[in-house]
């Protein structure tokens, strides 16, 4: 699967869990991560969202401040504790629940249904750091999903739709690393020249109805011509890549790849994610798991994985639950390996301009509760290695919105904003180092 | 009785409308003093700024009671006073005389009703097609099957309006969306066009049984294929629905099929040892009441089949095989090029290889093969055994599937023959391009102007498409092939706005949908799809204007097969069917559901019962409680009812005491009000309220503390929710909810029957269930026989929920004010024919509020 060469000097590791190593030449002309001066590197966000949360009593600290005692759930990560910080009592208020069906607002704060009232929708945070980034990387913005439910769709646009997820990891490996045949190249820019052309008729179309229709009907067909421009700038803009080469990785995905249980598939995704990010194919990632698949996902279990989040407080059946989100948290620290022991041009980690998100948008998933989130933040460059608890009383107004902490990313990422969706202001407590 | 309570977004949506559209005459409706008297004397106890349950604050409306934003408030109380919940049945809450009641309804709904003849609607806004309305034109358009190779797999998902997808105001699109439909039209264009093609040579294609085994089962094995001793049939002894080794032929798995086209696919097979075999049934495990049913299915490719999943699978025919008894099945599919035509044991047992190695042991000692495993475990236990003895061994076994005895399917012989072709170039192609595979003879201009005046829905003028047709010359300017220039151009006009949006006119065409328009909504309310030749024809005529003219073409319509849209479309939103899926029951909980197929049976059931009571105008009381359902094998043996052999649905009669009459007996709705996991009382209550009822619960306050399940001890779900009921702020609205879920216990989260809860450790019985209830209203029920003579009771909200519903579905829009006199007159019209639902959804289709813009 993964083959090992002797490295020139310049090339950058990463070391694959199980031993495996995964190398990347160094290309210049593809890297804007690996820009010479320093100050080039850019900053990237990645979010992992599950879909029934994580058993709460294990996976919250009782202590708060640097010296709590790592839960259980947590105990893999153990080794970067100075790089990430976990918070508690932070959700999306009102706002966000629903449920199953208040899981896809993990990273808006605002239920699809409820986003009518919101200048931009149920957006999602990656989302507005891909709008950021724009035409710089080949992908503004990717989304994955190691099972995906309809129910927990992670990434969310201006215009209210869930961005569907890619689930194939052949696929992903193709779109990142697979060259286009250069016979191609000339038929894909004629597509997009056809394509272009197609919208450029279909709004004149548009602006011959506007005329003839009602006030209200003219707001529907404004989200049309939106999506036209919007269109037109992504094939405007992934027309400029086809003549760039992708870059070349030594790292081969099995081909069995898809076909494993969820226990060997789950740690792929986050290798793909690290070389995505090390090679600046793009700056703003999503991963959602939700399921595990057939077979128990390979795992010794008596129940279902949806059954075992109905666990009525029975034991057995939360050690059981516990054996599925450990397995959640150990592809996580796996990658929290890989990206701190990347260095970049800027003499910083992988995970130190990468902000990690890890969570979900199920509180609860034993009462359906979306109140007090699972949240861990690592990497991005913030002061981290502590719990932050957030005290809630709404009746004082000290409530604290999860959209605190992603004005922050936002902000740390680069995007000059002093909100986001349900925001009342900044996080209190997270510092940039 | 419709709005007795309003989500949050509705009351936007209502006051939005009083403040942008103005009531004219608004002032000169008064509404007499009597009525601020009563309210204040009946409800402001609960409903002032101190108190204010369920929400509700009745002073604004004291304080100025005639004016408009009082309007809700109004039609609030109104509807509480009708449905006799309020004021509620308590010790020391005062209660109006009937006398005293009847006068302020009275006022009110005079007031209402002065009120609502004076407001100017709003337009309807502007809506796009669903994703399976985009689908069905697609079909009607190229004349393809839009669900193989399906383009539209990666649409996101529509966005719904209370379970309608046909809401305008709550659509959405997104340039993801636009990229799709340009990718789904050139997709389909691919398909439907033929141009540079010969006429594919049909192929007989025979697989002999070598294709799929070749040689004897040795020993237990996932897969079960054992060819015979003379290569003449091949024992298939594996498999369930998304079984992931079904049975392709070996040389149709690299490349499938050469063309799209029709296959008939013929096999010849028996069923073996299904009653004969003999053995321990308790080994075999399997359910071998139903005969052995071979599915004769296709993937899309034969990597699709790799995987554990249905998805990518399409069942041509599911064929029950007769015992013992050799015959020879035959059936047609459209296939896409490169499909793969399988075979699977559809209700078989899995993997066959726990069963098969058992009954090796006992019951075929001779046929153990000495494995190097169980070699070494013998050598261990101090056995000495040399290698010859292994090999003397194994040489003289006889294979496990020359003694097998258990029941397989026997498998002589398949034949694919096609593509079948009839004409050349295929209709589809010839009404789209003229009879012609050579692009450039094509007249372009005639071609995209007929496509144009269909996809449209309207006539459509050369000039108004001259860019499109531009278009298509430009690009065989700048180098394109006819061929890809034609179907570009093609592609342009179904990603127009006049394609994928429905014309609903503007305000200078008045108050009324033009012929055309109407013709469009009636189309996709009762069909799903564009109209067809006689429909635009009753437009151009000028014959799609009166309400006798509408009456005439919705009959028409509703006899036609297309009406089986409305019966999925219109029933997935108001019953919800559109959840059942979502979250999937476990398959170690609830194996059935997935080897049964269950799920596509349930909701079937629920559509023949849609269907044949819109066909045969049986009142819609039928809905609530029936004397019949429509099964098969499957549903029937989930339910325990006896006597329904075979795949195909058919009417069965339900007795008195049957616990599966009417809608709140169907395993879709039990299944898609519960989580695939437990049942809860609180969204059954919630479904009965909503989607039977037409009185949705307001949503709970945003802070009330969720209940977590605890089922370690043996407290029971009513138990835990009373304690939730003492809770003041959840009180008020869980006594309205809850009863009508708990009478609902007894169906457990698939819809089966249930007397006891589940233990968690699925050893004994938990908790016993009690299904009694008080209702709100203050009558008891037992269980739910009770509940389904309390909802007959309600039947006429039941009708006027319905009314409102098809109103939304079909318009598009949610009833306005200006909509109410007339469903009120729609209601009465229904009643006094009887109920009957073929004549509620023709009258709703005829209504003054269906032809409005």
């Amino acid at each position: 699967m993964t083959t090992l060469k002797s490295p020139p000097s310049r090339r950058h590791f990463l070391r694959g869990t199980g031993g495996a190593m995964m190398s990347l030449p160094f290309l210049e002309s593809l890297s804007v991560a690996n820009a010479k001066d320093p100050a080039e590197v850019p900053m990237r966000m990645f979010c992992i969202g599950n879909n029934f949360g994580y058993v709460p009593k294990l996976f919250f600290p009782s202590e708060t401040g640097a010296d709590y005692r790592m839960p259980e759930l947590l105990r893999k990560l153990e080794p970067w504790r100075e790089q990430f910080t976990i918070f508690s009592q932070l959700d999306h208020g009102s706002e966000g629940v629903g449920g199953h069906g208040g899981v896809h607002a993990f990273l808006s704060g605002i239920l699809s249904k409820n986003s009518k009232g919101y200048a931009e929708g149920n957006v999602t945070i990656d989302q507005k750091a891909a709008a950021h980034v724009g035409a710089q990387t080949r992908y503004p913005s990717m989304q994955l999903a190691c099972e995906s439910s309809v129910g927990n769709q992670l990434s969310w646009s201006t215009s209210g739709v869930a961005l569907p997820p890619i689930e194939d990891l052949s696929k992903i490996f193709a779109m990142l690393f697979q060259g286009t045949d250069p016979g191609k190249v000339g038929l894909l820019k004629r597509s997009s020249d056809r394509r272009l052309s197609i919208l450029d008729l279909v709004k004149t179309d548009a602006d011959r109805m506007k005329g003839k229709i009602g006030k209200t009907d003219r707001e529907k067909l404004d989200q049309y011509f939106t999506s036209i421009r919007e269109l037109e700038l992504r094939l405007t803009q992934s027309k400029e890549w086809y003549d760039r080469p992708k870059p070349e990785v030594e790292y081969s995905l099995r081909e069995d790849a898809d076909d494993l249980d969820f226990v060997d598939r789950l740690p792929l995704y986050y290798d793909l994610v690290t070389l995505a990010l090390q090679t600046d194919s793009t700056r703003a990632i999503t991963l959602e798991v939700s399921g595990i698949g057939d077979n128990s996902g390979g795992l010794p279990l008596t129940k279902g994985y949806h059954q075992l989040t109905h666990h009525g407080k029975v034991e057995g059946y939360i050690k059981e639950l516990s054996v599925i989100e450990n397995v959640h948290t150990a592809a996580f620290a796996g990658f929290l390996k890989k990206a701190s022991d990347i260095e970049e041009a800027n003499g910083k980690t992988l995970l130190d301009n990468t902000m990690t998100l890890f969570g979900s948008g199920m509180g609860n998933a034993s009462s359906h509760s979306n109140k007090d989130l699972p949240m861990v933040l690592a990497g991005g460059g913030f002061k981290h290695g502590q719990h932050l608890r957030f005290e809630k009383d709404k009746s004082r107004g000290t409530e604290t919105p999860a959209c605190n902490l992603f004005v922050s990313m936002l902000q740390r990422f680069g995007i000059e904003t002093d909100q986001f969706n349900t925001s009342t202001g900044t996080l209190t407590g997270l510092e940039v180092a | 009785m419709s709005r007795i309570t309003l989500s949050f977004l509705h009351l936007v949506t209502l006051s939005g409308f009083l403040l942008t559209s103005g009531l004219t005459r608004a002032q000169d409706a008064a509404l007499a003093p009597i009525v601020p008297a009563f309210v204040e004397k009946y409800c402001l106890e609960c409903h002032d700024d101190l108190v204010t349950k369920g929400d509700r604050d009745f002073l604004p409306f004291l304080d100025n009671p005639g004016v408009v934003d009082q309007l809700i408030a109004v039609e609030e109380i109104l509807d509480q006073l009708n449905l006799g919940e309020m004021p509620p049945q308590k010790k020391g809450v005062a209660q109006p005389e009937d006398d005293e009641r009847r006068k302020v309804v009275d006022e009110m709904t005079r007031y209402l009703l002065a009120i609502e003849g004076a407001s100017i609607p709003d337009d309807t806004p502007l809506r796009r097609l669903t994703r399976y309305e985009y689908k069905n034109t697609i079909r009607e358009l190229l004349g393809i099957d839009p669900d193989i190779n399906d383009a539209t797999a990666s649409f996101p998902e529509d966005q719904k309006h209370h379970g309608f997808a046909t809401v305008g105001q709550s659509q959405v699109i997104s340039e993801h969306q636009l990229g799709l439909y340009l990718n789904a039209a050139s997709s389909y264009l691919d398909q439907a066009l033929v141009f540079g093609q010969e006429k594919p040579e049909e192929k007989r294609i025979e697989f002999k049984p070598t294709e799929f085994s070749s040689g004897p089962v040795l020993r237990g094995a996932v897969a079960y294929r054992a060819l015979a001793p003379d290569g003449s049939y091949v024992d298939i002894g594996h498999g369930e629905p998304a079984d992931r080794r079904p049975n392709v032929p070996k040389s149709l798995q690299k490349n499938g099929v050469p063309a799209a086209g029709t296959y008939r696919v013929t096999v010849t097979a028996e069923a073996k040892g299904r009653l004969d075999h003999g053995y321990d049934p308790e080994i075999l495990g399997i359910d071998l009441s139903q005969p052995i049913k071979l599915g004769v299915c296709f993937g899309e490719s034969f990597r699709a089949l790799e995987k554990s999943t249905t998805r990518g699978r399409n069942i041509i025919e599911v064929i029950e095989l007769a015992d013992n008894q050799v015959e020879t099945y035959s059936t047609t599919a459209w296939m896409p090029a490169g499909a793969v035509p399988f075979l699977n044991w559809i209700n078989g047992p899995g993997a066959s290889k726990r069963h098969v190695r058992m009954i090796i042991e006992n019951y075929h000692p001779d046929s153990i093969v000495w494995t190097p495993t169980s070699v070494d475990v013998r050598r261990e236990q101090g056995k000495t055994i040399t290698d010859e003895q292994v090999a003397r061994h194994n040489a003289k076994v006889v294979p496990a599937s020359h003694v097998f005895r258990g029941p397989r399917i026997r498998l002589y012989d398949m034949v694919v023959e096609g593509p079948l072709v009839e004409d050349w170039p295929p209709a589809n192609h010839t009404a789209l391009v003229g009879p012609t595979t050579d692009a450039k003879e094509v007249d372009v201009p005639a071609a995209m102007l007929k496509l144009a005046e269909r996809a449209f829905r309207r006539p459509v003028t050369e000039q108004e498409i001259a860019h499109h047709i531009a278009f298509v010359y430009q690009s065989i300017a700048e180098g394109d092939s006819y061929k890809e220039a034609i179907a570009s151009g093609f592609s342009s006009l179904l990603a127009s706005p006049h394609f994928l949006y429905l014309d609903e006119g503007d305000p200078e065409q008045g108050e009324n949908l033009s012929p055309y328009q109407l013709a469009s909504r009636l189309s996709y309310f009762l069909w799903s799809t564009m109209p067809d030749e006689e429909l635009m024809q009753a437009a151009a005529e000028g014959k799609l204007a009166s309400y006798q003219d509408v009456l005439t073409q919705a009959e028409r319509m509703l006899d036609d097969p297309k009406a089986e849209e409305f019966a999925r479309n219109f029933t997935d939103g108001w019953l919800r069917l559109d959840k059942l899926g979502t979250m999937p029951p476990g398959p170690k909980q609830f194996p059935n559901y997935l080897k049964r197929r269950l799920e596509d049976a349930m909701r079937t059931e629920t559509q023949l019962l849609v269907a044949h009571v819109l066909r045969e105008n049986r009142p819609i009381t039928d809905f609530l409680d029936a004397d019949y359902t429509f099964l098969n094998d499957n549903l029937a043996e989930h339910y325990g009812v006896p006597g329904v052999l075979g795949e195909p649905f058919r009417k069965v009669a339900l007795p008195a005491e049957s616990r599966r009459r009417g809608l709140t007996g169907h395993a879709s709705v039990l299944t898609a009000s519960a989580n695939g996991v437990e049942t809860s009382p609180v969204v059954r209550g919630i479904w009965v309220l909503e989607s039977l009822l037409g009185t949705p619960p307001p949503p709970p306050p945003p802070d009330v503390p969720p209940i977590e399940p605890d089922t370690r001890g043996t407290t029971t779900i009513r138990e835990q929710l009373e304690k939730h009921r003492d809770v003041a702020a959840c009180s008020d609205c869980h006594a309205k909810i809850d009863p009508w879920g708990f009478a609902l216990e007894p169906y457990g989260p698939i819809g089966g029957l249930r007397t006891h809860y589940p233990r968690p450790d699925n050893r004994g019985k938990g908790p016993e269930i009690d299904p009694s209830v008080i209702l709100p209203s203050g009558q008891e029920i037992a269980d739910e026989k009770g509940l389904r003579t309390a909802l007959l009771e309600r039947k006429d909200m039941v009708l006027k929920n319905l009314i409102r519903q098809l109103l939304t579905y079909g318009t598009g829009r949610e009833p306005q004010l200006v909509d109410h006199a007339e469903i009120r007159k729609i209601e009465e019209q229904v009643k006094r024919r009887g109920y009957g639902m073929r004549d509620l959804v023709t009258l709703v289709a005829a209504s003054k509020n269906f032809r409005r813009r």
